[in-house]
C-alpha cells in the first residue's frame, strides 16, 4: 500500500491493514493505486512510441450511501477510470475491491457473476442500445445473463423497470430508434438497474442530452438512488451536474486525482489551483462574472498537455498560475490537508480548508483568490 | 400463421417488385421440387425422328413438346425443369456450407483479434489470391466431376468472401458501445456473439449469400459447359447450353431457353437480396413505412 493511498483512505477506513477489506463494515468500493496504461505503437513498424497513462495511480474508497462525482476535462482519464473500476478494461496495475472482493484477481466467469452487483450507465444513448433489439430484449438482457427470470416473470420485471424509469409498458415492444435521446437514456438506466445492483457507475450519463432533458434524467437518477439505496460513481465534465448528485467530489487531471473533498467544502473553497480554474471557468460561462475572469482565467490558459509525455513533477504546473521550481522536481502526493480534504499540491499548506484557516488560504498569494461564497456556489440546477 | 411470417408478408405486399421477384424464385423452387409431376415427360427420353423441333408456335413445332426438342430429340421444357434441380440444389448447398464456414471464421477472427485474426486472415488472403477456376478444374480433374464434387469445389472457392465480410463487420460492431454494455451486464461471450454480433451482421450476410447463390448457379453452368460439372444423365442449364453450342446459329432457342431460365432467376435473386436487406433492418423498415404513409 502506498503512502498516497494511506492518505486517501483517511480516518475511519482501514488504511494500512491487510488489502482485503471486510465486506461487512469496509467500504463498498475500494480502488487501490489503479493504473491503466495504453502502449502507443508505430502503425507500420510496431515499435513502441510511448505509453499513454490514462489512469495513473488513482485510489479512493466509496462507502455505503455515498456518491462520488468525478470531474475533469476531456482526456483526464475519467471514462477510462470508470471502465477500470468495472473491469471493462483490465487495469495495468492496481486493485479494485468490491465489498471486499478483489475484482482484479477474479477469473472471467467469477467476474461475470460478480457483475450483478455493479452496473454501468453509458454516455452515448444512441450507441449503447443494440439497434436490432426491442426495448424488452435490451432490458431483459442482464436478467437473462444471470438466469434471474424467464417467460412471463421476465416480461413483468422488464415492464416494472420501464415504469420505474418513467417509460410506459407499451414501450417494451419498440426499438431504440423510435425514442428520443432522453428516453433512450431511461432505457439504459432501466437496463443498469435490472439486476438491483449496489453500485452504478454513470459515465457522463447526461452529456449527450439536451439541457432541458438533463435535469429530468438527473432527477430520475437521484430519485432511484433514494428508493433503491444505490451508490453512484458519477462521471462528468460538468461541475453543475456533479454538484447536483454527489456528496463527494474528486477532480481529475491527466490521470490523477488532484483534489478530493466533500461537495460543499470543494465548491465553496476549492484548494487545488486546478479545481479553482475549473470552478471559475464554469462561473465565467454561467454568470459572465468579470471579476472571476480577471482573477482566475490565467489558470486555465493553454490546453491539456499531451498525455504521452506529461510534465515532470506536478502535472498541472505548465498551466498553474502559482507554480514554483519545486513543482517541476517533485510530484505532490495526494495528502489530507485538513479533515476530509485531500489535495495534491505543494503550495496548499496543511490545515488549509478548515473554517478558521479559510481566510488564510484565500489570501495566501496574489492569484490564489477564491471567489466569494455566493459566486462560488454557482447557479442551482433548474 | 406465426407473427413474423405475417409481418414479412405484410412488408412484401407493399413492394411490388419484390413480390414479383419472390414469386419467381418460389416458382423455380417449386418446379425443382415437383419436377417429376409437372414436367411433361422424361428429360432423358430420346427421339431421333423428332429431333430439333422448334417450339410449338414455330414451324414444325407441336404441343407435345411445348418448347421443342434438342439434338437428341429430348423434350426441352422437361430438361429446363429438371435442370433447375441441379442448379438450385448446388447453389443452396454451397451457400450453406461456404456461408457457415466463412462466417464463423470471420466472426472469430474479428472478435478475438490478435494472432487468431492474423492466421485466419492470411489463409483467406492466400486462398483468394489463387485463381478459382484453375483450382476448380484441378480438383475436379483429380476427384472427378459430379454434383457432390461441384459443391465441394465451390465451397472451397467461395468461403473467403463471407469470412472477409464477417470479419470487417465484426471489427466495427465489436467496438460499439452496446457490446460493452452487454459485457457490463454480464452476458457471456456466446450470447454476445450470437445475440449481438451475428444479428447485426446478418442482413449484410444474407444479401451477400443471395448474390453468391446467383453467382454459384452461373459458375455451375460454366463448369458444366466446360464438361467438368454436371454429367449426363443429370441435367443442368449449363450442360444444356454446352450441348446446344453446335446448333447456336441454326436452332438458337436451344441456347435461349436454358439461358433465359438462368438469367431470370439470377435477376430475381438480386432483387430479393436488396429487399431482404431492407426488411432485416428495423431502422430502414420504419423509414420505408414512413415514406409510404
Amino acid at each position: 500500500m502506498t503512502a498516497e493511498h494511506r492518505a486517501v483512505a483517511g480516518p475511519g477506513s482501514r488504511a494500512g491493514s491487510a488489502p482485503a477489506v471486510d465486506a461487512a463494515d469496509g467500504p463498498l468500493l475500494r480502488v487501490e493505486d489503479l493504473r491503466i496504461h495504453f502502449p502507443v505503437r508505430d502503425r507500420v513498424r510496431q515499435t513502441l512510441l510511448g505509453t499513454v497513462k490514462a489512469v495513473d495511480g488513482v485510489s479512493f474508497d466509496l462507502h455505503q450511501g455515498e456518491t462520488l462525482g468525478v470531474v475533469g476535462e476531456t482526456g483526464s482519464g475519467k471514462s477510462t477510470l470508470a471502465r477500470g473500476i468495472l473491469m471493462l478494461r483490465r487495469p495495468t496495475t492496481g486493485r479494485v475491491f468490491f465489498a471486499g472482493q478483489d475484482l482484479t484477481a477474479m477469473d472471467a466467469e467469477t467476474l461475470r457473476r460478480a457483475r450483478r452487483q455493479f452496473q454501468m450507465v453509458f454516455q452515448d444513448p444512441w450507441g449503447s442500445l443494440d439497434p436490432r433489439m426491442s426495448v424488452m430484449d435490451i432490458v431483459a438482457e442482464p436478467l437473462k445473463a444471470h438466469g434471474l427470470a424467464k417467460g412471463e416473470e421476465l416480461a413483468r420485471q422488464v415492464v416494472d423497470l420501464l415504469q420505474m424509469c418513467g417509460l410506459a409498458a407499451r414501450d417494451a415492444g419498440k426499438f431504440p430508434h423510435e425514442f428520443s435521446g432522453g428516453q433512450r437514456q431511461r432505457v439504459g438506466i432501466a437496463r443498469a438497474l435490472a439486476l438491483r445492483p449496489r453500485l452504478v457507475v454513470a459515465d457522463e450519463p447526461v452529456s449527450a442530452l439536451d439541457v432541458s432533458v438533463q435535469a429530468q434524467i438527473l432527477n430520475l437518477l437521484r430519485d432511484l438512488q433514494r428508493e433503491l439505496g444505490l451508490q453512484y460513481v458519477f462521471i462528468s465534465h460538468d461541475l453543475r451536474v456533479v454538484r447536483y448528485v454527489s456528496n463527494t467530489v474528486a477532480v481529475m487531471y491527466l490521470g490523477k486525482i488532484v483534489e478530493r473533498s466533500e461537495r460543499h467544502a470543494l465548491f465553496s473553497l476549492p484548494l487545488h489551483p486546478y479545481s479553482k480554474a475549473l470552478l471559475s471557468a464554469s462561473l465565467d460561462t454561467d454568470l459572465g462574472e468579470a471579476s472571476a475572469e480577471e482573477a482566475l482565467r490565467p489558470a486555465a490558459r493553454g490546453d491539456l498537455p499531451s498525455p504521452l509525455s506529461p510534465p515532470s513533477g506536478c502535472r498541472f504546473r505548465t498551466r498553474c498560475p502559482i507554480a514554483i521550481d519545486l513543482c517541476a522536481q517533485a510530484e505532490p502526493p495526494l495528502e489530507e490537508k485538513s479533515p476530509g480534504r485531500f489535495v495534491a499540491c505543494h503550495l496548499v499548506p496543511a490545515g488549509a480548508g478548515t473554517p478558521d484557516l479559510a481566510a488564510h488560504a484565500a489570501h495566501s498569494g496574489p492569484r490564489l483568490q477564491t471567489p466569494p461564497e455566493g459566486q462560488a456556489r454557482g447557479p442551482a440546477l433548474a | 400463421m406465426p407473427h413474423w411470417l405475417s409481418s414479412v408478408l405484410g412488408e412484401l405486399r407493399r413492394d411490388r417488385l419484390a413480390t414479383a421477384a419472390v414469386t419467381i424464385v418460389m416458382t423455380y423452387l417449386l418446379a425443382a421440387l415437383l419436377a417429376p409431376w409437372i414436367a411433361p415427360g422424361d428429360p432423358n427420353s430420346q427421339d431421333v425422328v423428332g429431333r430439333l423441333q422448334g417450339p410449338f408456335w414455330d414451324q414444325g413445332g407441336a404441343l407435345a413438346h411445348p418448347l421443342g426438342t434438342d439434338a437428341l430429340g429430348q423434350d426441352l421444357l422437361s430438361r429446363v425443369i429438371y435442370g433447375a434441380r441441379a442448379s438450385l440444389l448446388i447453389g443452396f448447398l454451397v451457400v450453406l456450407v461456404a456461408g457457415t464456414f466463412g462466417t464463423v471464421l470471420g466472426v472469430v477472427a474479428g472478435y478475438r483479434g490478435g494472432r487468431t485474426d492474423q492466421i485466419i486472415s492470411r489463409i483467406t488472403d492466400i486462398q483468394t489470391a489463387f485463381p478459382g477456376l484453375l483450382l476448380a478444374l484441378t480438383i475436379l480433374a483429380v476427384i472427378g466431376p459430379g454434383e457432390t464434387n461441384l459443391v465441394i469445389v465451390f465451397a472451397i472457392n467461395g468461403w473467403m468472401v463471407y469470412c472477409r465480410t464477417a470479419r470487417s463487420q465484426t471489427l466495427s460492431i465489436r467496438e460499439q458501445p452496446y457490446i460493452e454494455a452487454a459485457r457490463a451486464a454480464g452476458s457471456r461471450q456466446r450470447t454476445i456473439i450470437f445475440g449481438h454480433i451475428i444479428p447485426n451482421l446478418a442482413s449484410t450476410l444474407v444479401t451477400l449469400a443471395t448474390l453468391e447463390l446467383a453467382r454459384i448457379i452461373l459458375a455451375e453452368s460454366v463448369l458444366s459447359f466446360l464438361g467438368v460439372g454436371v454429367q449426363t444423365p443429370s441435367v443442368s442449364w449449363g450442360l444444356m447450353i454446352a450441348d446446344a453450342e453446335t446448333y447456336m446459329t441454326t436452332n438458337p432457342w436451344l441456347t435461349f431457353v436454358p439461358g433465359a431460365a438462368l438469367a431470370v432467376l439470377v435477376l430475381a435473386m438480386n432483387v430479393v437480396a436488396s429487399w431482404v436487406r431492407t426488411i432485416a433492418d428495423p431502422v430502414q423498415r420504419s423509414r420505408e413505412s414512413i415514406a409510404r404513409a
